[in-house]
């Protein structure tokens, strides 16, 4: 495998979590066992401001955040045409059956529920978004 | 100035002279002219003439050089022939005086040399008649002048006349003659006209009056003067049009042999004449049909008859191939109801109409409009509706809409199937009008027809209704008489409805003769006052039975002074029954209990078993020590039978009552005739009509001892139910208390016991007596409680949706009167999505594959707003178990769903809760087991801090979860103590003064020493909340005050911060559960958005408020206030 291929095969992510020991545990997570690169951002407002630096592979992003949540930044960037296109997968802890009929309404990628496992999220990402882990 | 002029001519002009002078004397009025020669004479002739002058005679001589006189006389006379002419010569010859005679008219001729005299009297004479001469032709020309103008006006009348003269000469056959307005009609020039001869007409005229036109010129042959022939005929106009004329033919010219030469023809253009009497005869016509087709509309109440009629009216009429009604059904769905056909095409009636092309069409018929196609192929029809009218073989057509109040109910058609037709104005206003009274037809069939039905449901009530239905009229001075009566009348009074019919004295002489007084006094007074008439009373029927009947009937005012009472009666014995049987145990009870005589106690525990059992006789034996019977008390028993058990053994084969105290346990004879135990008594029974009897045993309080028998005759063979046995064992108990209380005085507690016992039983029974009695009495009111009072909305359906009945609770539920309901239908009242599954549930109920369905649906309040409710429904079907319609029950489930709706986003928010710092303590422990940080220890020490502060999170979290939940529960039991309220506040102070001291904020205290009753680690705990959310939230270096007062009877507790204090919208929830101001608050400042809700519940719990109050940007103040007054 050369370098180019490798270099193509590092997704980079934005994860957006206002909790800051979450946000440590799978930056940590997906840069261990997965090698991509991670940027964290603690609220919905940080994270509309960098989402059109960089090419993202996907965001990450939790719901129950204050201010903006999660829906509601998804929508925003539903909105907007250079931001649509990226694949969004909510990482939440509200898993209950009503929750999750909503999030399926609005056309997320997938919901992750927390608690997830650090060891494994990154091939459950990759599953999602279908991302040929033996590629990786 | 002269009048006249006379020339005189002549070439001696002596002679003139004389002449002259001679003429100058004797006319001196006039002008004498003289000329010297002819050419002279006729220059002055001219010059007289032009300048205005008369010249009424010239005299010649005959001998003139160059022109002669008789050439001059001759010349003038052609000229001026009115001058008078006189010739005078000397010598003359005969032929030149013959010739001027002839050619001139020569008045006189006279020689030379003339008589004076003579000349006077010729020149006075000429004059005179050349005055007469001019008079005539003055005369003349007058005469000439008025004929001509009379010649002008006859032209001019015909020529402007409307009518067309012409004028046919037979022998020319030529028209000489033809006015204006006929050259105007044919638009043929004259010379056209005239060539042309009759065949102007006969090649103009209309086919079928051309014998016509022939025959009216035959007749006029033999016309006399005066006389003329009348013939109409068309003719075709320059235009092309056919025009009527009415025309008059006369002779105009006859020969001297009589026959005619000429014929005048005078013709009225009578076309407009001819329009209206047609289209007056089309009105009559069509008002003819109009009146047949609306009179047989009013005349049929039969849908069926009325639209047969009109399609073949409309067929008649319209001379069409077929002639169809069409019902719509759903839009542009329906079938064909009705259809008048030509036996060459194929029928459409029945045919179901669902093509996608007529439906395209449909909307525009529920504006009312008609359409008329002369011809498919030249309309400009789409081709999807075209293809549907040519699969149905039409070829013109004309729809007409039938609509009854803006609703389309349907259309009718009328068609052609082979050529085009042109629809007429007056045809198609006529198919509107007949469209308009078959859509009432329609109307008023439907409404019959519901009439009918909504009949037949009450008549199919009443039919089945235990209640007896009735209707009660009384006319003036007439006698009462029934009007209606339901068939449970039958049942109830035992007689038979044609009687009651016929008389309704029967009834009267049903009633008991106690209760007809009160009856008629309780009738009288309804009538007088309308109030229902509300009455029970007894009736004995034919077989004598006694039955208690209750009536229950509406009066209402007639026009004629009468009145009509619909009512219920009802069988209300089983009531009054249960009320006897409840007084008698009443009885029976007391008897007991004040120790009455034990016979009077017996006969009346008899009475009341006799009571419930109807057409038991009852008996009690007592067994005396010696096991004999001794027949005790038997009010009913004849007493020649009763008697003979006395002293008998008790034992096998001694009747039921022996062998029952003998055995032991209950025994029942069915059939005394056949049970072997009654051999011996066989024949006495049934000599008194006794033919069953069960019997039981009378035990002892401790059961040892048999004390008597308790017995129950019937004079039928019968055996006892289950309820019957239990009365007679209840009979059996209750006798051996007041036996044994009776015998025994010392086991009264014993007694009082089974007396509660039985006192229960009894009531148990008479309850379950009287909730069936109830059940009974709701049954003649079965809609009106069922419907009116129950708190669920209720409403009948139609099968199409329709509201038919709709109870008050359903009004109040969904916020419309009633008479709004009943104009809206159900699917309107449904939320949008919850109508599919709704549909398939009812049609299934249509079906019959489904008796009954619950639905949780939504529906729409009047405000707009949704309401949860459960939907029960069924169907109503006749005996052909056709749907009727449906009952639908409604209750409002919106409060249970919004509790729902809390609790479970509750349930998310504990969870998400819960979940989150398990997030960060299963993430960061999941990567340390990996060992990916074995060589990396300032990560793993990250990750281990992430475990440990989340793990405290949770466990925090999870604690005040818990008691919370004990709190609210009422589990957590606060032990209450006497608390001295500066310790408390001591204690909570000291217990947050570390983060104070860190965020450099200070505690300012205003302590007062009281002594409360509270539980003093739940007050600290609630202080202890309070101050760290006011450090919390406060800014570095600011001040928190803790104030305590007293007011009123209450400690109130106040902690005021500096902080950022709280958006208003969050004052009302900031207690409920993790309802904090910013949910990140909670894990940033470490609280697990439960501490409010526990101070709440704590204060509550010591009957306690707590309140908050708060400005944005300068802080807040928490309070709670503690009532002094609880104490241990």
């Amino acid at each position: 495998m050369d370098i180019n291929c490798i270099s193509n095969m590092i997704k980079h992510l934005l994860i957006v979590d206002d909790d800051d020991d979450i946000r440590d545990v799978i930056q940590a997570s997906l840069e261990e066992f997965a090698g991509w690169n991670i940027t964290p951002a603690a609220s919905s407002r940080e994270g509309l401001n960098i989402v059109k630096s960089k090419d993202w592979d996907a965001i990450l992003l939790d719901v129950s955040m204050p201010d903006i949540d999660g829906l509601t930044m998804f929508a925003m960037l539903q909105a907007d045409p250079i931001t649509q296109t990226i694949p969004v997968i909510f990482l939440t802890a509200k898993v209950l059956p009503s929750d999750r009929r909503r999030f399926s309404e609005i056309g997320v990628m997938g919901v992750i529920a927390k608690p997830f496992n650090p060891v494994t999220i990154w091939k459950e990402i990759s599953q999602i978004l279908g991302w040929h882990i033996s590629s990786i | 100035m002269a009048k006249y002029t006379i020339l005189c001519v002549d070439d001696e002009r002596n002679v003139l002279l004389t002449l002259r002078s001679q003429l100058i004397r004797h006319f001196p009025d006039y002008k004498i002219e003289i000329a010297e020669s002819g050419i002279e004479a006729l220059e002055v002739l001219q010059k007289e003439l032009a300048k205005g002058k008369e010249i009424p005679l010239v005299i010649a001589d005959q001998i003139m050089p160059m022109m002669k006189g008789d050439e001059l006389l001759i010349a003038i006379h052609a000229l001026y022939p009115a001058i008078i002419k006189v010739m005078l010569t000397g010598q003359a010859r005969a032929d030149e005086v013959g010739n001027v005679v002839n050619c001139a008219n020569l008045y006189r001729f006279m020689s030379k040399p003339w008589n004076e005299m003579d000349l006077q009297l010729t020149i006075t004479e000429a004059v005179r008649r050349y005055q007469q001469d001019q008079l005539i032709a003055q005369q003349q020309r007058a005469l000439e002048a008025n004929l001509q103008q009379s010649q002008y006006f006859i032209k001019k009348i015909t020529e402007s006349v409307p009518n067309l003269l012409y004028i046919f000469d037979i022998a020319q056959q030529s028209n000489i003659y033809a006015n204006y307005a006929t050259k105007n009609l044919f638009g043929y020039s004259d010379d056209e006209i005239r060539q042309l001869g009759l065949k102007l007409f006969t090649d103009n005229c209309h086919i079928s009056d051309r014998h016509k036109f022939e025959e009216g010129l035959q007749r006029c042959s033999n016309l006399k003067n005066g006389e003329f022939v009348e013939t109409e005929y068309r003719v075709k106009d320059a235009q092309g049009q056919w025009r009527w004329l009415l025309c008059h033919n006369t002779v105009f010219l006859r020969a001297d042999d009589g026959t005619v030469k000429q014929i005048l023809s005078s013709c009225q253009d009578i076309s407009d004449r001819k329009l209206a009497e047609k289209n007056l005869i089309k009105q009559l016509l069509y008002s003819r049909i109009l009146e047949d087709a609306i009179s047989s509309i009013r005349d049929s109440l039969s849908l069926q008859e009325i639209i047969d009629i009109t399609v073949c009216e409309v067929r008649d009429f319209l001379k069409v191939d077929r002639v169809v009604i069409f019902k719509n059904e759903l839009d542009g769905e329906g079938i064909i109801i009705a259809e008048s056909i030509d036996d060459a095409l194929t029928p459409l009636l029945g045919k179901q109409l669902s093509d996608s092309g007529f439906k395209a069409c449909i909307h525009e018929y529920h504006q009312g409009k008609i359409q008329a196609t002369a011809d498919i192929y030249l309309a400009e029809l789409s081709d999807c509706y075209l293809k549907f009218l040519i699969e149905f073989q039409i070829r013109a057509n004309l729809v007409v809409p039938i609509i009854y109040n803006h609703q389309l109910i349907g259309l009718l058609s009328a068609q052609t199937s082979a050529a085009p037709r042109v629809w007429k104005d007056d045809e198609i206003a006529l198919i509107k009008k007949l469209a308009d009274a078959v859509a009432i037809a329609m109307h008023q069939a439907q409404l019959y027809q519901q009439i009918q039905q909504s009949e037949q449901q009450l008549r199919s009530l009443a039919h089945v209704s235990p209640a007896v239905i009735f209707t009660i009229i009384k006319d003036p001075d007439s006698p009462l008489r029934f009007d209606y009566i339901s068939s449970a009348f039958v049942k109830v009074h035992e007689l038979s409805i044609h009687e009651a019919i016929q008389d309704f004295t029967v009834i009267f002489q049903q009633i008991h003769p106690h209760d007809l007084r009160s009856f008629q006094r309780a009738g009288e007074l309804s009538a007088a006052t309308m109030e229902p008439f509300f009455h029970s009373w007894r009736i004995i029927t034919s077989v004598g039975k006694t039955k208690w009947l209750e009536a229950n009937a509406q009066p209402i005012a007639q026009v004629n002074g009468g009145i009509i009472w619909h009512g219920v009666t009802v069988d209300v014995s089983d009531r009054k029954e249960a009320e006897e049987l409840l007084e008698a145990q009443n009885r029976w009870l007391s008897c007991v209990a004040l120790n009455e005589p034990l016979k009077p106690t017996l006969e009346l525990l008899i009475d009341l078993i006799e009571l419930e059992l109807a057409g038991g006789i009852c008996s009690v034996l007592l067994i005396d020590n010696r096991n004999r019977l001794i027949p005790y008390a038997s009010p009913s028993l004849p007493i020649s039978f009763f008697k003979v058990s006395d002293g008998i053994l008790i034992g096998e084969g001694v009747g039921s009552c022996g062998t029952a105290a003998f055995r032991r346990e209950l025994v029942i004879t069915s059939d005394i005739t056949t049970d072997p135990i009654w051999k011996d008594f066989k024949n006495l029974a049934l000599a008194h009509d006794l033919n069953a009897c069960w019997s039981m045993p009378i035990f002892s309080r401790n059961q040892e001892k048999v004390i008597g028998v308790f017995g129950i005759y019937y004079s039928e063979v019968r055996s006892p139910s289950n309820r019957e046995i239990s009365i007679i064992k209840t009979a059996a108990i209750s006798a051996g208390i007041a036996i044994e209380r009776h015998l025994n005085a010392e086991i009264i507690q014993s007694q009082l016991q089974q007396e509660q016992f039985l006192y229960q039983h009894l009531q148990n029974e008479l309850s379950d007596r009287q909730k069936a009695e109830a059940m009974l009495s709701e049954n003649e009111e079965l809609f009106r409680r069922a419907f009116e009072d129950t708190a669920a909305g209720m409403a009948l359906i139609s099968l199409e949706g329709q509201l038919l009945q709709v109870n008050q609770s359903l009004c109040e539920l969904l916020g419309y009167s009633e008479s709004e309901l009943l104009e809206i239908t159900f699917q309107e009242l449904t939320f949008a999505e919850d109508l599919v599954p709704q549909l398939k549930l009812v049609e299934e109920l249509i079906a019959g594959t489904r008796k009954t369905f619950q639905l949780e649906k939504r529906c729409i309040h009047r405000q707009g707003n949704i309401l949860w409710v459960i939907l029960s429904m069924s169907v109503v079907r006749d005996k052909d178990k056709n749907a009727l319609y449906f009952v639908g029950q409604i209750q409002d489930i919106t409060t249970r769903h919004e509790l729902e709706r809390i609790k479970e986003e509750f349930i998310s928010v504990v969870s998400h809760e819960l979940r989150t710092p398990l997030t960060a303590i299963r993430g960061a422990l999941g990567i340390l087991t990996t060992g990916v940080y074995e060589q990396r220890p300032e990560k793993s020490k990250r990750m281990l801090e992430i475990a440990l502060n989340n793990s405290d999170r949770l466990s925090r979290l999870v604690n005040d979860i818990l008691d919370l939940e004990r709190l609210e529960s009422g589990q957590s039991n606060l032990s209450m103590s006497t608390c001295q309220v500066s310790n408390l506040l001591e204690q909570a102070i000291e217990s947050v003064q570390e983060i104070a001291n860190q965020a450099d904020i200070k505690i300012e205290l205003f302590p007062i020493f009281v002594e409360i009753w509270a539980c003093g680690d739940a007050i600290v705990q609630t202080l202890t909340n309070l101050l760290s959310n006011a450090i919390k939230f406060s800014n570095v270096s600011s001040e928190i005050t803790l104030n305590v007062k007293l007011v009123a009877d209450d400690i109130c507790f106040a902690i005021t911060d500096q902080g950022q204090g709280i958006p208003p919208e969050y004052l009302e929830t900031i207690f409920g559960r993790f309802q904090q101001v910013d949910i990140s608050d909670a894990r940033q400042k470490g609280g697990s958005g439960l501490g409010l809700a526990i101070c709440k519940s704590i204060i509550h719990q010591h009957s306690g408020k707590i309140w908050v109050e708060s400005t944005l940007g300068k802080g807040s103040t928490f309070s709670f206030s503690l009532p002094l007054s609880i104490s241990p």
